[in-house]
């Protein structure tokens, strides 16, 4: 265990919580600049991270912090959690770009970017957190800056009410989570993760099946899996576009991650595989709903919150099918769907942005005034209903092969068969939005420019290059999941 | 007489006996500055002195029941944050010297009843502390009347006290002794009727300084009545002293009865954690609601004592003793940060506070961090100490224990439905109309920096605990050491 890349990995999270304090502090143009800086710090610091994870496989950084309890001050860059950083890191530098030309109006003050800027930092803390409490902490502190955009920036009739809905809901689902985390910590004597989960292996194995379920209830309200998704449409439509792509496609990964984590990592093989069943049926019925739900949608963000609800079910179906493959699967979705819903969210923020509707029947015929935006809703669209040689196709076909060996074919048909579901709303909103008859008064509608086109076309090859070099991703995430399972 | 040798043979000045003198000190020290200066002499008596104790006490590091010592320098800098504040917010009340030197009073009561080793000792620091109490509620009160509240305040407790001085008096009668080491070594036992009766009084008793439901009828009233910074005191360490107290002389007597007092005190925190959150959530004047809040943290504190005491659970008592310590931090800092909300908006009444806190975003940022840290939310001190609570059930391994954990989550979820709207109003600009009207906070503040410094070191410190409960922590773990020691029959 090498210790080379610990730095970077306390950078990654301590430089945007510190850094919100800078923006708060500076006037609003300056300060949306520092959070694009405070994200590139933070994605370079992650990268060197996950360069020291490549040489020596893990990078731990320890300090002792509550004896009585057996907490520790312990953070760990392992393969899994640097996948995610990376992803997260890296979406966070892309919202960050686009935000500064999104939120140029009265709307994009200082601490509009200083809660942006802890939001991502505590989601770096959660990924890196190699005690329980410390990721209890880091989970929990998400909420606040979370929260906040909701209540303070939201554009609908009742942010208030939708925030309280939120933080409710989600804190609910926390509590579950950290009663299995004092559960865990009872039965072994300490909270520290690598050590609790040698411990685990040998516990009675009731209770760490009763740990597994109250884990897997709070991971699963994060993951907006039905009925705990309830908080989601919601809190997605009603935030500034910036924040609803750092709920919908980054803060969701937190939920996939600690399942993986948790479920995958820590507990014995067996606790999983006994779950097996109901997760993918969850799987199943959320990919369904989510996807019946966006299809009669009219509100864009709504259609793309509920089309995140679909896909969290392919990542819950694909950690329901367990062994290397699902688990492998799952992370590889959850990297290709925070890539293309972040790409969705973008373009949607342009039409947003440039004609000022939020529902798809007052736009129409987009197509022949934004080619650009087009190109990447068309990008975005394909990516989620999984079409080569697009980022998603590459993880669906492993989620669903592990899950044919987990189930066998009947099952797992209607898993495939939601993918229909997917195709029809994801073309169906392209269809809508950028061809037939022109809508809006002609002439002034402008395409992406600059600051928000930038980031788009990024997204938009990355997806390219995650799906025609799969193994970019295939390979970590092998690694990853290989690591994790032993 | 062995009675008299309990109480004549401590000749030496405990930190409590010389806080009590400062407070005196302050006073004189004021009549002899004049009227235009009194004031400000006597605050700056009461500061000195206590900083001196608190220095005293961390270089001492004092012996017995050890690091309670810590609630005591707790208990001194709240009042030093607390006097500070009350020079900046009430500029235009002349009889400031005595407030301050009634704190310095309450204080002396308040570290007496954490430190003294005796318990005739201890009962008298308790009546110096609930004395001084009920002149500082009807004392420069915010509200037109305050001697309703006061009245009502002085009866209940009055009654209280006097139920406990007759069940300590039972005790020193069937013992022959009150000090706690040899009273522990005696074993007692509740087998007949005068030991059954004190051990009821003792808890009825202190229990009504505690605001154990349903004995917590006079609380809302009288931190309503109080000012504010006299109710961050009160809210933040009287009203868990008494409970100290209680828990203090059942930990040196009647260790057979543990169980049964234990599962008794797990029920009183339930119904603490209920009435106070349910009432909490229909309250519309900030006061108030935090008074009923205050109801339901004590709860929290009983239900660790009480898997405490029913389990012989260390963590139960550890989480219980933490939770004590995050509670005067993040109570006195909810009531100072709200004073300074209502002052600015002229309103206690939460409707109109909307967007107080724009204006006031330092006093908005700590109440935040208090409402978050009373509710159990992490990053924060609060979650900390609930935490401990909340697992300790779990260890208990009882169906009681897990019930009672499970309540004290959902009781805390409960509690976000008062704190979260409340923190929303204060920084949201509500409807027309309802806003601050200009002007009308002009000059209520003499020094910004006494009332700002006071409650923003309040503030820091909840963040620090929430994030590194260290040294606390292990002394609590400590104290619990010798005091399961004490109770091991």
């Amino acid at each position: 265990m090498g210790t080379n890349g610990g730095p970077f990995i306390l950078a990654a999270i301590l430089v945007p919580i510190l850094g919100s304090l800078i923006c708060a502090a500076l006037d609003s143009r300056r300060s949306s600049a520092a959070l694009v800086l405070l994200a590139a710090l933070q994605f370079g610091a992650t990268l060197v991270a996950g360069a020291a994870v490549m040489s020596s496989g893990e990078v731990t950084l320890e300090w002792p912090w509550m004896q009585s309890l057996g907490a520790y001050l312990s953070f760990r860059a392992d393969y899994l959690s640097v996948a995610f950083a990376v992803l997260v890191s890296g979406l966070s530098l892309a919202v960050a770009v686009y935000a500064r030309s999104y939120m140029d109006g009265p709307d994009g003050k200082a601490s509009f970017f200083a809660w942006q800027s802890l939001f991502s930092g505590s989601m770096m803390g959660v990924l890196f957190a190699g005690d329980m409490i410390l990721f209890y902490l880091f989970w929990e502190l998400m909420l606040i800056p979370s929260t906040a955009l909701i209540v303070y920036w939201g554009q609908g009739k009742h942010p208030v009410r939708v925030g309280v809905k939120y933080y409710m809901v989600t804190h609910i689902g926390a509590l579950l989570m950290l009663s299995g985390i004092l559960w865990t910590i009872v039965l072994t004597g300490t909270s520290h993760m690598g050590v609790s989960a040698r411990l685990l292996a040998e516990a009675n194995p009731v209770a760490v099946g009763r740990i597994a379920v109250l884990l897997a209830a709070g991971f699963m309200v994060k993951m907006a899996v039905v009925p705990g998704h309830i908080w989601l449409p919601d809190a997605h439509s009603e935030a500034q576009l910036p924040t609803s792509i750092m709920l919908s496609a980054v803060m969701m990964n937190m939920g996939i991650y600690g399942a993986l984590r948790f479920l995958g990592g820590m507990m014995p093989a067996s606790t999983l595989a006994a779950m097996s069943v109901p997760l993918m049926v969850m799987g199943i019925i959320n990919q369904w709903y989510g996807g019946f739900q966006a299809l009669r949608q009219q509100e864009l963000k709504r259609m793309a919150a509920y089309s995140t609800v679909s896909q969290m079910g392919y990542v819950l179906f694909g950690i329901g099918a367990a062994g290397v493959l699902g688990l492998k699967g799952a992370v590889m979705q959850a990297l290709a769907h925070g890539v293309g819903k972040a790409l969705l969210f973008m373009t949607i923020g342009v039409i947003i942005h440039n004609t000022g509707a939020h529902k798809m029947e007052e736009v129409g015929g987009l197509g022949r005034r934004m080619p650009l935006a087009m190109l990447c809703a068309v990008a975005a669209a394909l990516t989620l209903a999984g079409a080569p040689p697009l980022a998603a196709y590459q993880s669906e076909w492993q989620i669903f092969a592990a899950g044919i060996s987990r189930v066998g074919l009947p099952l797992t048909m209607l898993s495939i068969g939601s993918s229909i579901l997917t195709a029809l709303y994801c073309l169906g909103f392209v269809m809508r939005v950028f061809y037939g008859e022109e809508k809006t008064p002609s002439g002034l509608i402008a395409d992406a420019r600059g600051g928000m086109l930038s980031p788009m076309l990024v997204l938009a090859l990355a997806s390219l290059a995650l799906g025609v070099f799969p193994a970019i991703s295939s390979g970590w995430a092998e690694v990853a999941v290989s690591r994790l399972l032993h | 007489m062995r009675f008299q040798d309990s109480c004549t043979r401590r000749i030496h000045l405990s930190s409590a006996q010389v806080l009590m003198g400062i407070g005196a000190l302050a006073y004189l020290s004021s009549r002899l500055a004049g009227k235009r200066r009194g004031t400000a002499v006597s605050a700056i008596v009461a500061v000195a002195g206590a900083l001196i104790v608190v220095a005293g006490m961390l270089r001492g590091g004092q012996s017995g029941f050890l690091r309670e010592t810590d609630i005591a320098i707790i208990a001194a800098w709240l009042g030093v944050a607390a006097i500070l504040y009350s020079l900046g917010s009430t500029p235009d009340r002349p009889a400031d010297a005595k407030s301050c030197s009634l704190m310095m009073l309450m204080l002396g009561g308040v570290v007496g009843v954490v430190l003294e080793k005796d318990i005739f000792s201890m009962y008298l620091a308790f009546e110096v502390m609930s004395i001084s109490s009920y002149a500082l509620v009807t004392y420069n009160g915010d509200r037109r009347s305050p001697a309703e509240a006061g009245v009502k305040y002085l009866v209940t407790n009055a009654t209280g006290t006097m139920l406990a001085a007759l069940g300590v008096a039972l005790l020193f009668a069937s013992s022959g002794t009150l000090d706690m080491t040899k009273l522990a070594s005696l074993g007692m036992k509740a087998d007949n009727l005068v030991n059954t009766a004190a051990m009821i009084l003792i808890v009825a008793g202190f229990g009504v300084k505690a605001a154990i439901v349903p004995m917590h009828t006079w609380l809302p009233d009288a931190y309503a009545a109080a000012p504010f910074a006299t109710s961050a005191v009160l809210a933040g360490i009287v009203t868990p002293a008494g409970l100290l107290a209680m828990v203090r002389v059942l930990s040196s007597t009647f260790a057979e009865e543990h169980h049964l007092l234990g599962l008794v005190l797990v029920t009183a925190s339930v119904a603490a954690m209920l009435v106070g959150n349910l009432t909490a959530l229909v309250q519309t004047d900030v006061k108030r609601m935090l008074a009923y809040s205050s109801v339901a943290q004590v709860g929290y504190m009983l239900a660790g004592f009480g898997i405490g005491f029913a389990y012989q659970s260390a963590t139960g008592l550890e989480g219980a003793l933490f939770h004590l310590v995050t509670n005067a931090f993040m109570k006195s800092t909810a009531f100072l940060a709200a004073g300074i909300l209502v002052k600015a908006a002229g309103t206690t009444d939460m409707r109109r506070l909307a967007g107080v806190g724009r204006k006031e975003w330092w006093a908005g940022a700590a109440f935040t961090i208090a409402c978050l840290s009373l509710a159990g939310v992490p990053p924060f001190a609060g979650f900390m100490s609930k935490m401990i609570i909340y697992r300790s059930g779990f260890e208990a391994g009882a169906p009681l224990g897990y019930f009672t954990s499970v309540l004290c989550v959902f009781s805390s979820v409960l509690s976000l439905g008062y704190y979260l709207p409340a923190i929303f109003r204060v920084f949201n600009t509500g409807p027309a109309g309802l806003g601050v009207a200009a002007g009308e906070r002009k000059g209520f503040l003499t020094s910004r920096a006494a009332i700002y410094v006071p409650t923003a070191l309040l503030a820091v410190f909840v963040l620090v605990l929430g994030f590194y409960p260290g040294i606390p922590l292990e002394h609590a773990a400590g104290l619990v050491g010798n005091v399961l020691k004490s109770m091991a029959p």
